[in-house]
């Protein structure tokens, strides 16, 4: 199997993905990211034949890599996702398009709460369009 | 009840993104259970370090897996496994998923869905998915919005999202 490109496929965790999410972390559990879909990637042979378009779940993918960075940058012991308390699809994502994300963490009693907002930009710029809010939920993960 | 091939006749997700591999039970209208098995061979798993210790399914595929249970069940009357003709089901929002385990290779996910309401244009459905008799996901809310495949190409953005609004202004 390989990535888009040709290269053997390389992943530090299980992901519908193969091309990555590039996270960058800001001050404040704040974080961005990018994610260009390839219209190479593999899932989208089969979502759908003929007529690809990035599934929803992945907008959510997005997100919760580019939350998981900003909360576990601040946390000494594992967490991992504990719900999608929200997600609100509002437009869609198609081969070329790259995705924006802007999540903020907080830290709460048993956790962090994170809320995601997710644009997508068409190749060679333009607008960006808004296509998904999402809301996660993190708990303490296996120590 | 319904094995693989049904599956493909009702649903237009085909490898790697088709994750239901046998309907158990279906009462069009009102439930259904089915089950996807999880196994090391997935695609998500190629390419992970050798020995790497993380090899827990990701809940975003689980979620998928469960949303096509769903969507077999919003759809059992009247199905499109063509998404370039006639009524497409999409993702409209979600609500309330709760994750209480990891699910990993050799564990067989039983998805149960519950039709909640079914409007013109979307359907609000709910459920839980199981390994071993034990919760691991639970769905509070799942809205599928039916959208004509014509009206759905790239630059006719959002319009899934109108469909959802008019189901969560309505629903619960």
């Amino acid at each position: 199997m390989s990535d888009p490109q040709g290269s053997p496929i390389r992943r530090d965790h299980p992901s519908p993905l193969v091309a990555p999410v590039l996270v960058e972390l800001g001050s404040a559990g704040r974080a961005t990211s990018t994610f260009t879909l390839d219209a190479a990637e593999p899932l989208l042979a089969g979502h759908y034949p003929g007529f690809p378009i990035f599934p929803g779940v992945c907008l959510v993918e997005c997100a919760h890599l580019t939350a998981l960075g900003a909360v576990t940058a601040g946390s000494a012991t594992p967490v991992e996702l504990a719900a999608i308390e929200s997600a609100r699809f509002l437009g869609p994502v198609f081969p070329g398009d790259t995705v924006h994300t802007q999540t903020v963490a907080e830290a709460v009693q048993d956790g962090w709460r994170c809320r995601a907002e997710l644009a997508a930009e068409a190749p060679g710029g333009g607008p960006r369009r808004q296509v998904a809010v999402v809301r996660l939920r993190y708990g303490a993960g296996p120590a | 009840m319904i094995d693989s091939a049904g599956i493909q006749r009702l649903l237009p997700h085909r490898h790697p993104m088709l994750l239901i591999d046998e309907v158990l039970e279906a009462t069009a209208g009102e439930s259904l259970v089915a089950v996807k098995a999880v196994t090391a061979d997935e695609p998500c798993y190629a390419g992970l370090p050798e020995g790497g210790a993380d090899d827990a399914y990701p809940p975003t595929l689980l979620v998928e897996s469960w949303c096509q249970a769903a969507a077999l069940l919003a759809c059992l009357d009247a199905p499109n496994p063509d998404v370039l003709t006639g009524r497409v089901a999409l993702f409209g929002g979600i609500a309330g998923l709760r994750f209480s385990r990891p699910v990993r290779p050799g564990d067989l996910l039983v998805h149960r869905a519950r039709l909640v309401r079914l409007f013109d244009e979307a359907a609000v459905l709910s459920g839980t998915s199981e390994v071993d008799g034990v919760t691991v996901l639970e769905v509070e809310q799942v809205v599928i919005a039916f959208r004509e495949a014509g009206e759905f190409a790239p630059g006719a953005g959002g319009a899934d999202a109108e469909a959802a609004r008019t189901a969560s202004g309505h629903g619960r």
